[in-house]
């Protein structure tokens, strides 16, 4: 005979006929089964690890404002949410980035486009930067994350911009050109604003941890 | 151990070779049926390994350049590690295939897959324990005959960069992707220090002969010696302009080989400097018209390098 493997909810149901389930007086079952499938619904899958590169450096200071002004390059404003897997945002987790400067290149010596940023109360976090230009060693233009948050496995994975020209318009397919890069999902799409003489990018990128 | 001199920081990249107490020369032209790769001499420095670009493995003679065998490993295959003796290949591919080659049949022993591709791997000066970690991993230690898997490191953020094993095997050293160094009791894997005075992550390590000292270099641009019972840095070389990527002692422990990676470029050939470690004197320095493809010390203390041609192999002989 086939057998289908129990869902969450069968298991509750299941629980809670079996009395290994108990239902405060202030619940009833359709409750807590709407409760869960809720919990269940925001569920997000862990962001992809990529590797961690070679020039990360530690220490790097708390300022969101990698750009500075005069800065030359594309201005690129980035912003997320820092997530567990069941969906609760990490407040206070730690996010280092780096990244190349708009020509390719990145700074051992000093901390030029690296920053430590905390996210906030509901897992929010930003930083304005440039967008990195072409790494001699590395197909696509990319910024470095490591992440930590308590109870979380670290992650370090690599954003990826949808406009890079490597790409060709289509991320969802050629993704692989660069062979780091194993889930579409770091490739985020770049939205421009602003006026034609000061156009900025701007990217979204949401970050989910596993918890350990 | 005690410094003896102040050297500038390392010359912008010249071209050509420059010479100076030793010349680095080229020793030998192999002539391949395709472009290779890369290449790992044994340290017996009788054999060499190449992988070329039609994902073949070729083993070779030295000096004779006689082609021993061609193995086939599976397509995208890399070499990963090879045995002091140059009996034992690691190679490895991008989904984590891993395979150990007895080179003296060709046949793989042993495989496996790890959950992504292959970071370092490292066979112990013996042979009898390879240490080898997934990209991002921590790394594992194997008991090579068995391949039976005897013990983990640590787990640091960003994995492991490059391993080495103390002359007696009695320790391990790791550089790791969260700039710290790391040294290890080669039979338990029990941490006995750690060195956290890096920024950026360091990228290769080795121990001096005695195993007293682990030298580390990487992103900081210095060469740091370190007490390898305590961890503490008991001696700084001088910052130089680019970081070294690959760093080796001589077999008799006199000579330090640093190679540099250009930050800006990491394609372009950068230089190699040969230090009289007691001195810090620079008894050679090279700049290769390639990116070198391979390089190691081997075991009459000399200090071979290998450049690659569309069609054929060079050998260099640095020290």
């Amino acid at each position: 005979m086939r057998r289908h493997p129990l869902t969450r909810r069968d298991l509750l149901l299941k629980g809670v006929a079996l009395g290994s389930v108990t239902v405060g007086p202030a619940l009833t079952v359709s409750d807590s089964l709407a409760a869960w499938q809720s919990e269940e619904a925001a569920a997000r899958k862990p962001t992809a690890w990529n590797e961690l590169g070679p020039f990360y450096k530690r220490k790097a200071p708390s300022n969101p404002n990698l750009r500075q002004p005069g800065d030359p390059g594309l201005p690129v404003s980035v912003s997320g949410r820092v997530f567990d897997t069941k969906g609760s945002a990490l407040r206070a987790a730690k996010l280092e980035i780096w990244q190349a400067d708009h020509q390719g290149h990145y700074d051992l010596d000093g901390y030029r486009y690296r920053a430590t940023l905390t996210a906030g109360s509901s897992g929010e976090y930003a930083f304005t930067s440039v967008m990195p230009g072409h790494y001699p060693a590395r197909v696509c233009q990319h910024i470095h994350y490591v992440v930590t948050a308590p109870g979380c496995k670290p992650l370090t994975t690599q954003l990826y911009f949808a406009t890079d020209p490597v790409f060709e318009g289509d991320p969802a397919r050629n993704y692989t050109r660069d062979p780091l890069i194993q889930s579409a999902g770091l490739v985020r799409p770049v939205t421009l604003t602003g006026d034609p003489k000061e156009v900025v990018a701007a990217v979204s990128f949401e970050i989910v941890l596993e918890r350990l | 151990m005690r410094r003896r001199s102040c050297l500038p920081a390392l010359l912008p990249a010249t071209a050509g070779l420059v010479f100076s107490q030793q010349a680095p020369r080229q020793i030998l032209e192999i002539h391949t049926p395709s472009p290779v790769t890369s290449a790992v001499f044994a340290k017996t420095g009788s054999q060499m390994v190449t992988l070329c670009k039609d994902a073949k493995v070729r083993v070779w003679s030295l000096p004779e350049s006689k082609l021993l065998r061609t193995i086939d490993p599976s397509s995208g295959h890399r070499v990963n590690a090879l045995s002091d003796d140059g009996r034992w290949m690691l190679t490895g591919d991008r989904a984590g295939n891993m395979a150990l080659y007895d080179i003296t049949t060709g046949q793989a022993r042993w495989q496996t897959r790890l959950p992504r591709y292959p970071g370092p791997a490292r066979f112990s000066h013996d042979g009898k324990l390879l240490a080898l970690a997934a990209q991002g991993d921590p790394v594992q230690v194997f008991e090579a005959g068995t391949m039976r898997k005897l013990y983990e490191l640590e787990s640091p953020i960003g994995g492991t960069n490059s391993i080495a094993f103390s002359r007696d095997d009695s320790r391990i050293a790791t550089v790791d992707g969260d700039t710290l160094i790391r040294i290890y009791d080669a039979h338990t894997g029990r941490r006995l220090a750690m060195n956290n005075d890096s920024l950026v992550e360091p990228f290769t390590i080795d121990f001096t002969t005695d195993g007293r000292y682990a030298i580390a270099a990487g992103g900081d641009k210095v060469v740091l010696f370190l007490d390898a019972a305590t961890g503490k840095v008991i001696r700084r070389m001088d910052r130089t302009a680019e970081p070294a990527s690959y760093l080796e002692l001589s077999p008799d422990g006199k000579a330090l080989v640093t190679s540099y990676m250009k930050v800006d470029n990491l394609l372009l050939p950068a230089p190699t400097v040969v230090w009289d470690v007691a001195s810090e004197h620079r008894l050679a320095e090279w700049l290769p018209p390639t990116r070198p493809v391979g390089m190691s010390w081997v075991r009459d203390g000399r200090l071979l390098a290998a450049t690659a041609a569309p069609d054929a192999l060079h050998i260099w002989r640095l020290h």
